[in-house]
């Protein structure tokens, strides 16, 4: 770890060198002679001793070296500036981070601790500090968050929430559920009410699916409220047009086909896909589908 | 004091190095003189209380006052 200077003396110091290092105690290592000089170590420790003999520096080698380097003012400068800053930057808030699904709540947030001076390059909180922000956090968002949590990690500030859920009161609605279009019954997924039709029946548009009316053991006629699904097979043909411009015949189809496919309703599933036809005049081109769906097709409207 | 080994040849508490050369080496102790002989023989290690010698020694002696 002892870092050593090199020297070289020239041949007739020789004698003068070793009287001076008895004289004041100075370490030597590796005394060589070599191209009519004598070169030798002596520890780094102890150069302001042997520079008061007229001995030649050479070089320094080990640690200290490269510790040396910085003794030259610009270094020294740059080095005290770099601590410096590491200690400095180790107490400020380099960056906080809101952590939560609402976007306009997160502004909010960040909008509050600006407001009570907490932003990037101010200094890390205490934790008396810590809770009086989040008491705050707490009441100024009480409507809006569920759980919120503040903490700091290194140099950032972290908040974390969660957006509180809004229950709501589903009014009963005791109104009937009809058939919105035609179609074969594949399944119910019915919360209340009576059904008043089976599975693999077919319904017209209106017809009647689930009642409201329930008739007790009694024999007394109640209203209950109708809530649920009712999912049939529905037959559809769809028929799409673009102008004819000589293009390729299955890009022309394969346009055509997505062309139909964004009118089928989202919610539905395509069971069955049939190409009834493919028309081509000189002016445009035909695509005729033929589609089974299955979709819910109950609604309460008549 | 005088020790070798088969690498070095320590002397502690020496008085002055009289003469050094690749192959001589003379030391002045309390009560006598070391004579080294030898080849390629290097300070090793030195200081106001020991020297420490390497290289091919060949002949130590010495002479008393």
């Amino acid at each position: 770890m002892i870092s050593f200077d090199y020297y070289c003396i020239e041949t007739w110091q020789l004698y003068e060198l070793l009287h001076y290092i008895k004289d004041h105690h100075i370490k030597l290592w590796h005394l060589t002679y070599k191209n009519d000089l004598y070169y030798f170590y002596i520890p780094i420790y102890q150069r302001y001793l042997i520079r008061e003999i007229n001995v030649c520096y050479i070089s320094t080698i080990g640690l200290f070296k490269y510790l040396l380097l910085f003794i030259k003012p610009l270094n020294m400068i740059g080095l005290i500036s770099f601590i410096g800053m590491i200690l400095i930057c180790h107490h400020l808030i380099l960056n906080i981070e809101v952590i939560g699904i609402v976007p306009d709540t997160n502004t909010e947030i960040y909008q509050t601790l600006y407001d009570e001076g907490i932003m990037p390059y101010t200094f890390l909180k205490d934790y008396e500090e810590l809770n009086d922000i989040l008491s705050l956090l707490k009441n100024t968002f009480s409507n809006d968050i569920e759980y919120i949590n503040l903490y700091q990690t290194g140099s950032v500030l972290y908040v974390e929430y969660t957006k509180r859920q809004q229950d709501t009161v589903a009014e009963n609605d005791y109104r009937n559920i009809y058939a919105s279009k035609d179609g074969l019954i594949a399944y119910f997924d019915i919360d209340s009410g009576f059904i008043e039709v089976d599975i693999n029946d077919y319904v017209v548009k209106g017809d009647l699916l689930v009642n409201n009316e329930i008739i007790s053991t009694t024999n007394e006629t109640k209203i209950i409220p109708v809530k649920g699904h009712v999912y049939a097979y529905t037959y559809n043909d769809y028929e799409q047009s673009i102008d004819n411009h000589n293009q390729d015949y299955a890009d022309a189809f394969y346009e055509l086909l997505l062309k139909i496919r964004s009118k089928i309703p989202t919610d539905a599933i395509i069971d069955k896909e049939n190409v009834l036809q493919i028309n081509k005049t000189s002016s445009t081109i035909t695509l005729k589908m033929h589609y089974t769906l299955l979709e819910d097709i109950g609604t309460k409207e008549t | 004091m005088l020790v070798v080994d088969d690498e070095m040849v320590l002397i502690k508490d020496y008085i002055n190095i009289l003469l050094v050369n690749d192959h001589y080496f003379k030391i002045e102790m309390k009560e006598c003189y070391y004579h080294i002989n030898g080849k390629n023989i290097m300070i090793h290690y030195l200081d106001n209380y020991e020297i420490r010698l390497s290289g091919q020694i060949d002949v130590i002696t010495y002479d008393k006052f």
